[in-house]
């Protein structure tokens, strides 16, 4: 120790001779052995911080490569496109190529997004729509049409203008070549679309500005099948009115339990038409079950008589049976023949 | 340097590092298991926070320092006592002779290090053992360096007194 003294100390000396426990070999291997583990582990651990980083970014960049592409409207001075089936890009080829390889079949067709543009233009502008009505067809609803029609109604609530003009460009290029394909199968996709996406109330109005009960029925379905309380009080109006009352009588045939269940609760509603005619609908399902939960409503509460409105609306057997029964009873008869009479 | 290059030689040093930090460390503590302990934990606290190793020449100091500071933290920590290996020896109850004859200096001059009071006792083990100049010592303790000096004074006097019997018999 040189820096602090300038004189030798006797003391320097003798504390070079301390010794301590030498640190044994085995010691040295652990703490070694230990050390690579830290490094290994951290190693492991970057690894995987890195692929969870990776990961979502590549998802991320795949989702917005794929969208951008349904984006994009081919300009009127594209090159061919060669499609194997509607919605798949592959590269243009020449016309060398094209002779040289006589197995490919090169086919002009609109892209997947550009026909649903086009087609739902053509709806919106009121073109082939009965024609579209009458020829619904296979269009499956995990196709990727569908995909793209998801995708655009998400996008025309957005920028309703500018989607505008794209129907527009796309409508008028590829006219001709969508008239069949539409007549196949847009109007099944798109009434699916309107089903699913509309509200309640938007439904119901459609619902009673339909010209064909079969159209009506359609949308009263899609009420019917959200099985919520609100949906079976708007189908019950429905169901009331002269102009929607055959369909949605109809349209009740597919109710499911739940729907069941819910026009079961209106019964108890306070008002009296809605009683009425929640007790026709049960009755028009001419379902056994049905039949038995209403007679046993009418045994159990013989003043009620949306009961036995029910029972009497239906042709089911078990309903038949309990109403020829019931004609000797004493308290159920006068309310029967009162029925009947009404 | 990239960071992985700079990782990977931060990786080969501390793995060179080792043994220099045991010996360091048993200085310090005055027990082989105390101090396999304390450059356990320095090891996965210089893991931690390896980013603050700026170079190969600061790797010895700055390897200290943390070896330095995990035995603090393990010195404040409430544990039971720990039994020394051997006894200490007052060495002014004996005399120089039977000492010498028992060879029992040079663990009795190490006991009269492991005895000093902690800052003492690193100071001196860095100064004398480690052969730090003053400036290194104020960087690894984290003090000024006129304390250093003052410290590293008290620790010699106090161990000048405590080895008095071998000073005067030389």
């Amino acid at each position: 120790m040189n820096w602090h003294d300038e004189q030798p100390d006797p003391l320097d000396d003798l504390l070079q001779k301390a010794a301590w426990p030498e640190p044994r070999a085995e010691q040295l291997d652990r703490l070694a052995g230990k050390w690579r583990g830290t490094v290994r582990r951290r190693k492991v651990r970057n690894a995987a911080v890195i692929a969870a980083t990776i990961v979502p970014i590549a998802i991320l960049a795949w989702s917005l490569n794929s969208w951008s592409h349904r984006q994009q409207i081919a300009p009127a001075n594209s090159p061919l496109v060669a499609v194997e089936k509607p919605g798949t890009l592959t590269p243009a080829l020449s016309q060398g190529e094209r002779e040289k390889n006589e197995s490919l079949q090169v086919v002009l067709e609109p892209t997947a997004y550009e026909q649903t543009l086009a087609v739902l233009y053509r709806h919106q502008a009121g073109l082939d729509r009965r024609a579209a009505s009458a020829e619904i067809s296979a269009t499956t609803s995990t196709g990727p049409m569908m995909s793209t029609i998801d995708g655009f109604f998400a996008q025309m609530q957005l920028n309703a203008t500018g989607i505008a003009k794209e129907l527009a460009a796309a409508a008028a290029k590829f006219e001709i070549p969508l008239r069949d394909w539409y007549q196949r199968s847009m109007a099944a996709a798109n009434d699916d679309l309107i089903a699913r996406n509309s509200s309640i109330e938007q439904l119901a109005t459609r619902s009673r500005g339909e010209y064909s009960r079969q159209r009506q029925r359609l949308w009263i379905g899609a009420i019917l099948r959200r099985g919520t309380s609100v949906a079976v009080s708007a189908f019950l109006d429905l169901a009331a009115d002269p102009s929607t009352e055959t369909a949605a009588f109809e349209a009740a045939q597919d109710a499911d339990g739940r729907t069941i269940d819910k026009l079961f609760a209106a019964l108890e509603s306070n008002r009296v038409p809605i009683r009425q005619t929640a007790a026709r609908v049960l009755g028009s399902l001419n379902n056994p079950n049905v039949s038995q939960r209403l007679a046993q409503m009418a045994l159990d509460s013989p003043g009620r008589r949306e009961a036995l409105i029910g029972l009497l609306s239906s042709s089911d057997p078990v309903a038949r049976k309990f109403l020829a029964g019931a004609q000797h009873d004493a308290q159920l008869a006068p309310s029967i023949r009162a029925l009947v009479r009404f | 340097m990239a960071l992985g290059g700079k990782r990977a030689q931060f990786d080969r040093l501390m793995s060179a590092s080792l043994p220099a930090a045991l010996r360091f460390a048993v200085r310090l503590t005055g027990r082989l298991d105390t101090a396999e302990e304390v450059v356990q934990e320095a090891m996965l606290a210089a893991s931690r926070s390896w980013k603050t190793y700026r170079g190969e020449a600061q790797f010895r100091t700055w390897l200290l320092r943390i070896v330095v500071n995990t035995f603090r933290n393990q010195l404040a920590r409430p544990v039971g006592p720990k039994t020394l290996e051997t006894d200490l020896v007052d060495v002014r109850q004996r005399s120089p002779s039977e000492l010498a004859a028992a060879a029992e200096l040079s663990e009795n001059i190490a006991r009269c290090v492991a005895e000093l009071p902690l800052r003492q006792r690193e100071v001196l083990v860095l100064a004398v053992y480690e052969n730090l100049d003053a400036t290194q010592i104020a960087e690894v303790l984290e003090m000024s360096i006129a304390n250093v000096y003052s410290t590293l004074s008290l620790a010699r006097a106090k161990l000048r007194c405590q080895l008095e019997p071998y000073l005067a018999e030389k």
